[in-house]
């Protein structure tokens, strides 16, 4: 308990917060990281994940590619990459799109695939292509469940990028790196707390988003039927 | 006017859907096809709109062959109303009604103000354009499949057992509607069901299929309750079991007509 003592002192000191390499300046590069990778995984995640979804065909790659990249550990991808690309912010990037992918691509499949099938041969029967129903139907009626793929994809990531400090002078990884070496377990439990409110408060902001898209999108009966 | 020059459509796994159809729909006309589940009346509705492609034969409306016409540009023309509804569930009843018109690429509030015409048109409050489909009952669900259907004022409507989900009460109020709408609107319907009643009620020509597609008769639904081609369709009528076998007796100086069980179905005047 001494420990976490120490550490909610460091984190009172108001010098720890400011200054270009204060907390509030590594939480905005943490958040910054996350969000990129997040972002970048997507690009190659939501396409593919649609596609299958749209199609059904590969269907089993979803599963087996998930639980592949799952068994994955972040950090050998990570000391792998360091190795090929050197120091900087690409080999956690690399290694945390990884991580990122299999979330992303689940909830893409998933939401697209569960769309109801009546409702996809209503909109090709009224004459919507390919393009249209996918974009106009499918992608909107599933955008719950891909937020829900970036909820969990965000929430393995932040807590992940704390491993970019491993070869970059980026994150809270910071804390923990340099607080190892010089015994600082203040600081490195400070650091880790704020990681952890950081994973807790993004859960919760993607799980109103996620509410609210399911709300606009599966309109549930408001008023008792038979009103008109 | 809708021509089925004998079409087939035989399954990759060997299943025939519909086998050599050939049928003629006049333009303004409602032509009902009924039959049990399986016999392809679905599929013979979703050739006119190329969601079914025959495997040969073929469908012409106005003397064209569909097969050479875009797809896409095909079903924006058509009409189509199905069972379930099929609205789009995150969109307003207002959006839903519209739908083709924005895929022609004509928005604004022409458009919006049409929609609203149509919601009318058929019957519904124009009051409930913002609402979700989720909130509507079965019946009005079905009501804005109408209105959707018409929107793109096309000349052909294909419904898919559309008041098949609805109670007997609102399918008789919407087959009513129906009938309403046609003397106004004058569209060559075809109407997929397998209630005989409901395709008595609504068609002009009277398709009854049997299995495979085949004809089993065709004709108004005088001609096919006077003179049944054959037992299969006199059973599928009612008429072999009485169903339809109706006899008159005068109570109280009124003559009622009642059915083979005795029970009363109206006054004769």
């Amino acid at each position: 308990m001494k420990i976490l003592g120490q550490a909610l002192q460091w984190l009172s000191d108001p010098q720890v917060w400011g200054g270009v390499e204060g907390l509030w300046a590594r939480i905005g590069e943490h958040l910054g990281v996350s969000a990129l990778t997040v972002l970048l995984a997507a690009v190659i995640a939501w396409p593919l994940g649609v596609w299958i979804g749209h199609t059904g065909r590969g269907a089993g790659i979803v599963g087996a590619l998930t639980g592949a990249a799952r068994a994955l550990p972040t950090l050998g991808l990570l000391t792998l990459f360091g190795l090929l690309l050197g120091i900087g912010l690409g080999a956690p990037v690399v290694a945390l799109v990884i991580l990122a992918i299999p979330s992303l691509l689940a909830g893409a499949h998933a939401g697209v695939s569960a769309v109801d099938r009546t409702v996809i041969d209503a909109a090709r029967s009224i004459g919507m292509s390919t393009h249209q129903l996918v974009w106009e139907v499918e992608i909107p009626l599933a955008a719950p469940v891909i937020v829900g793929g970036v909820r969990t994809a965000m929430l393995q990531v932040i807590s992940t990028t704390t491993l970019a400090a491993y070869t970059a002078d980026v994150g809270l990884g910071r804390y923990l790196f340099s607080g190892l070496k010089t015994k600082n377990y203040a600081m490195m439990m400070g650091a880790s707390l704020v990681v952890v409110v950081l994973t807790i408060l993004a859960d919760l902001g993607f799980s109103v988003v996620q509410r609210w898209l399911t709300r606009r999108t599966h309109q549930l009966s408001r008023c008792p039927a038979g009103e008109y | 006017m809708i021509e089925f020059e004998s079409v087939s459509k035989i399954y990759p796994s060997g299943a025939i859907a519909v086998e050599e159809f050939s049928l003629l729909i006049p333009s303004h006309s409602v032509c009902t096809l009924v039959g049990s589940s399986g016999c392809g009346k679905t599929t013979l509705l979703r050739m006119v709109n190329r969601m079914v492609t025959p495997s040969s034969g073929r469908v012409l409306i106005d003397s064209e062959d569909i097969a050479a016409a875009d797809a896409v540009e095909l079903r924006r023309s058509i009409g189509y109303v199905l069972q379930s509804g099929g609205l789009l569930p995150h969109r307003t009843i207002l959006d839903n009604v519209i739908t083709v018109p924005v895929l022609k690429g004509r928005k604004g509030s022409a458009t919006r103000a049409h929609g609203l015409e149509l919601l009318e048109l058929v019957g519904l409050d124009p009051a409930i354009a913002t609402r979700y489909p989720a909130q509507l009952s079965g019946g009005q669900q079905q009501r804005v499949g109408v209105a959707r259907a018409l929107a793109a004022d096309p000349n052909i409507l294909l419904m898919d057992e559309p008041f098949g989900a609805v109670d007997p009460i609102i399918r008789r109020e919407l087959q009513t509607e129906l009938t309403r709408l046609q003397t106004e609107l004058g569209k060559t319907i075809v109407f997929v069901t397998h209630d005989i009643d409901e395709a008595f009620r609504l068609g002009d020509q009277v398709v009854v299929l049997r299995s495979g597609g085949h004809i089993a008769q065709q004709g108004t639904p005088e001609e096919i309750t006077s003179a049944p081609a054959d037992s299969f369709v006199s059973d599928f009528v009612g008429a072999d079991l009485g169903g339809r076998r109706l006899h008159a007796i005068t109570e109280s100086d009124r003559t009622v007509i009642v059915d083979a069980d005795g029970k009363p179905l109206g006054v004769l005047r």
